[in-house]
C-alpha cells in the first residue's frame, strides 16, 4: 500500500470529513460572536453628536456587519442540517 | 553632470583611437562583439528559465562537488576556462544558478583548464573552437527567426557563442602586433625577482592574447628552445592562470551584479592560487619531481612537468579555497552591492516542492503559500507602478499625505520587475498546480482552480498597472490641474485598496479581514468615475480635453480592474469565509440606500 492510499484509508476510518465540518461550525460560531460584538461597539458609537460623514461611514459598516451575520447564520443552519 | 560628460568623452576618445590606430579599432570591435555575444547568450538562457535547462543546471550544480565536477567536465570539453566562466556569468545573470554554485563551476573550470596544458605538452594539440564561430552565427540567426520559443533561445545561445568567439578572434588579431614584441629571453632572471617578473609577463601575455592556452603554447615553445628556464616557465604559467580572469571580467561588464560578483570571485580565486603557488613553489616543484618519477615522466621532459605543475597548483588552490566558499559569497555580497538589488535575480518559487505532490492538502497549502509570495512581489510592483512608496502604503499615514511622496521621477520599469519577480513564480505555480491536479481527488480540484485564478488575478493586476502607468506619469506632470487631480485621485483610491489588502494579508483575525474585504469592494464600486458622474462633469465644463477624457475613462477602468483583481485574489488567498462576504447585489443595496447609485 502506498502512502497516499494509506492516508486515504485512515481519513475514511477516522471520518475526518465530519471533524472538518465540526471545525467549520466552530469557526463560524466564533466569527459570528466577534461580529456581534463589533456590531454592539458600532451601535454605541452612533451617538447624536458625531458628524454626518462619520455617521454615514458607521452606518455603512453596520450594514455590512449585518449582511455578514445574516450570511454566517445561514451557513451555520446549513451545516447543522447536514449533520 | 559627470554622467552626461562621460559618454560623449568616451565616444570622442574612441573615435580618435580608431583614427590613429587600426589595431586599436580591431581590439575595440572585438570587445564590442564579445559583449554583444554576452547579451545574446543571456537572452538565450532566459528563454529556458523555469524550464528543462534550469532543471539540468540545478541538478548538476546543486551540490558543491557537482558544480566543481560540472566545471571540470565542461572546461575539459570546451578547452577554454574563459568561455566556461563567461557562460557561468550568463547562467548567473539569467538567474539559473546561484553565486555559490557559480563559484563551484569556476573552481572546477580551473582544474579543467589544466587538461589543456596536458594536451599541449603531450600532443601539441590545441582545440580551436573559434573555427566554429561562423557556422554558429549562421545557425544561430536562422533559429532566432523561428517562432518556437525554445528554438529562438537556442538561436540566441548559438549566436551568442559565435559572437564571443568572433570577439576573441578580433581581440587576438588586434593584439598580434604586441605579441611579436614579446621576447621572453630578454627578461630571463633568476630568484624571487625573476618569479615575480615572469608571473607579471604571464598575466600580461594572457590579457593581450585572451587565452591562457596561447600563453602556455608560448611558454612551452620558449622552454623547449631554451629561451627561458624551467622556473621562469612555472612563473609564466602562474601568471597565465591569473591573466585568464580578464575574459570573465570583460564578460561581467554587460552582466548584472551577480555576474560581476562571480568575475570578482574568479579573480580572487586565481590570485590566491597564484600567491600560494609562488610561496610554495619549491614544495610544488618537489611534488612535481616526485610524481614525475612515479608516473615515468622523463627528467628532461619539462613540458609535461609544466603541465603537472599547472594541475597541482590549481588543485591546491581549489582544496584551500573550498572551505571558504560561503565566506567568499558573503564577502562579495557585502562588498559588491547592487544599486538596484531587485534587478539581481529572477525569483523562483519558495514553497513548491515535488515531495508534497502526493498529498493534496499539503500541495494546496504549498500553492497557496506560493501565491502569497507572488502577491508580496506583485504588491511592491503595483505600489511602485503608481508611483507610491511601499513603506508609506503599509504605514498608517493619512492617504492624502502619502500621495505627495513619489517613489521615482522616472517611469518605473514594470516589465523588468515582472520578468524577474513574477513571471517565473507564476509559471511554476501553474506548472505545479497542473502536476498536482492529475493526482488529486475532486473535492480539492475546485479549490486548486480558485487558487490558480487568484494567481492569474495577481498577474492581471500588474498588467493593468502597466497600462495605467503611462498616462499616470504623463498627467501627473500636466499643467491642467483637473486632470492632474483626477490621476492623483486614482492613486489615492488605489492606495486605499492596496493598504486594505496589505492589512488583510497580515491580520490573523477573521472578522477584521472579512470586514475590510467588504469595505474594499464597496469602495471600488464607489470609485467608478463613469458611474458616479465625475467624468461627465469634467467633460461638460470643458475642464479637460477629449483626449484627456478618453485616457481618464480607460485608466479608471484599469484602476477598477486592479482593485477588483486584488480583492478577488484576497478572497481566495487570505480569507476563509468567502460565503459570508458581501456580493455585488449587497453592494448595490447598500449604495442605493445611501442614494449613491
Amino acid at each position: 500500500m502506498n502512502i497516499t492510499k494509506f492516508i486515504k484509508r485512515v481519513t475514511s476510518i477516522l471520518d475526518t470529513d465530519i471533524s472538518k465540518k465540526n471545525n467549520e461550525k466552530k469557526r463560524i460560531k466564533s466569527l459570528l460572536k466577534k461580529l456581534r460584538l463589533k456590531r454592539k461597539d458600532i451601535e454605541k458609537l452612533l451617538i447624536p453628536n458625531i458628524t454626518k460623514k462619520e455617521k454615514k461611514i458607521l452606518k455603512e459598516e453596520l450594514e455590512m456587519i449585518n449582511i455578514h451575520i445574516k450570511k454566517g447564520e445561514n451557513i451555520l443552519k446549513k451545516l447543522k442540517m447536514e449533520a | 553632470m559627470l554622467k552626461n560628460i562621460l559618454l560623449p568623452t568616451m565616444l570622442v576618445i574612441l573615435s580618435y583611437g580608431f583614427w590613429i590606430s587600426p589595431d586599436f579599432k580591431e581590439i575595440s570591435a572585438g570587445v564590442a562583439i564579445f559583449l554583444f555575444g554576452m547579451l545574446s547568450l543571456e537572452e538565450g538562457f532566459k528563454a529556458f528559465t523555469g524550464g528543462s535547462l534550469e532543471k539540468i543546471l540545478q541538478k548538476s550544480t546543486n551540490k558543491l562537488y557537482k558544480s566543481i565536477s560540472f566545471g571540470i567536465i565542461t572546461t575539459s570539453i570546451m578547452q577554454s576556462s574563459s568561455l566556461v566562466s563567461v557562460l557561468t556569468i550568463s547562467f548567473l545573470s539569467a538567474g539559473l544558478i546561484g553565486l555559490a554554485q557559480g563559484i563551484g563551476i569556476i573552481f572546477g573550470a580551473n582544474i579543467g583548464t589544466t587538461t589543456g596544458a596536458w594536451l599541449i605538452a603531450g600532443f601539441g594539440l590545441k582545440v580551436k573552437i573559434s573555427a566554429y564561430a561562423m557556422p554558429m552565427l549562421v545557425f544561430g540567426v536562422i533559429l532566432i527567426f523561428q517562432k518556437s520559443k525554445s528554438l529562438k533561445g537556442i538561436g540566441y545561445i548559438l549566436a551568442g557563442l559565435g559572437f564571443l568567439f568572433l570577439g576573441i578572434h578580433y581581440m587576438k588579431d588586434g593584439f598580434e602586433a604586441f605579441k611579436s614584441t614579446i621576447d621572453l629571453a630578454s627578461f630571463s632572471v633568476t630568484g624571487l625577482k625573476g618569479l615575480f617578473i615572469f608571473t607579471g609577463i604571464g598575466i600580461f601575455a594572457t590579457v593581450v592574447m585572451q587565452s591562457s592556452h596561447a600563453t602556455l603554447v608560448l611558454i612551452i615553445t620558449a622552454l623547449s628552445v631554451g629561451q627561458i628556464s624551467y622556473e621562469n616557465a612555472l612563473a609564466l604559467a602562474i601568471g597565465a592562470n591569473i591573466g585568464t580572469t580578464i575574459t570573465a571580467i570583460i564578460g561581467s561588464m554587460s552582466s548584472n551584479i551577480s555576474g560581476k560578483r562571480l568575475a570578482a570571485a574568479h579573480l580572487i580565486f586565481n590570485l590566491t592560487t597564484g600567491l600560494i603557488a609562488i610561496i610554495l613553489i619549491k614544495q610544488i616543484m618537489f611534488s612535481v619531481e616526485y610524481i614525475s618519477n612515479i608516473v615515468g615522466i622523463a627528467p628532461t621532459d619539462y613540458s609535461l612537468k609544466l603541465a603537472l605543475f599547472h594541475t597541482i597548483f590549481n588543485l591546491i588552490g581549489v582544496i584551500v579555497m573550498v572551505p571558504f566558499i560561503n565566506k567568499l559569497v558573503i564577502f562579495l555580497e557585502k562588498t559588491l552591492k547592487d544599486k538596484k538589488s531587485t534587478y539581481a535575480k529572477i525569483e523562483t518559487s519558495k514553497y513548491l516542492n515535488d515531495s508534497v505532490l502526493e498529498f493534496p492538502s499539503t500541495a494546496i497549502a504549498a500553492i497557496k503559500k506560493e501565491c502569497q509570495h507572488l502577491f508580496n512581489n506583485a504588491f511592491e510592483i503595483i505600489v511602485h507602478g503608481i508611483n507610491l512608496r511601499k513603506k508609506d502604503v503599509i504605514s498608517s499615514a493619512p492617504i492624502h499625505d502619502i500621495i505627495n511622496h513619489t517613489f521615482t521621477d522616472k517611469i518605473y520599469d514594470i516589465d523588468t520587475f515582472y520578468n524577474n519577480k513574477i513571471k517565473g513564480i507564476y509559471g511554476e505555480i501553474i506548472d505545479f498546480s497542473t502536476q498536482a491536479q492529475s493526482s488529486m481527488p475532486k473535492q480539492y480540484i475546485e479549490e486548486l482552480y480558485k487558487i490558480k485564478l487568484a494567481s492569474r488575478d495577481i498577474v492581471e493586476a500588474i498588467k493593468d498597472t502597466k497600462h495605467l502607468q503611462k498616462n499616470l506619469y504623463k498627467y501627473s506632470k500636466s499643467s491642467n490641474e483637473y486632470i492632474k487631480n483626477e490621476y492623483n485621485h486614482i492613486r489615492k483610491e488605489l492606495a486605499k485598496v492596496l493598504r486594505n489588502i496589505y492589512i488583510i494579508s497580515t491580520t490573523p483575525q477573521d472578522e477584521e479581514s472579512i470586514l475590510l474585504l467588504s469595505k474594499t469592494k464597496l469602495q471600488i464600486q464607489k470609485f467608478d468615475i463613469i458611474a458616479n458622474g465625475v467624468l461627465d462633469n469634467l467633460i461638460r465644463n470643458k475642464y479637460i480635453t477629449n483626449e484627456m477624457a478618453t485616457s481618464l475613462m480607460n485608466d479608471s477602468v484599469y484602476a477598477n480592474n486592479i482593485g477588483n483583481h486584488m480583492v478577488s485574489m484576497a478572497e481566495v488567498i487570505f480569507n476563509n469565509t468567502n460565503d459570508m462576504l458581501i456580493n455585488s447585489e449587497d453592494i448595490d443595496e447598500i449604495l442605493s440606500k445611501k442614494g449613491n447609485v
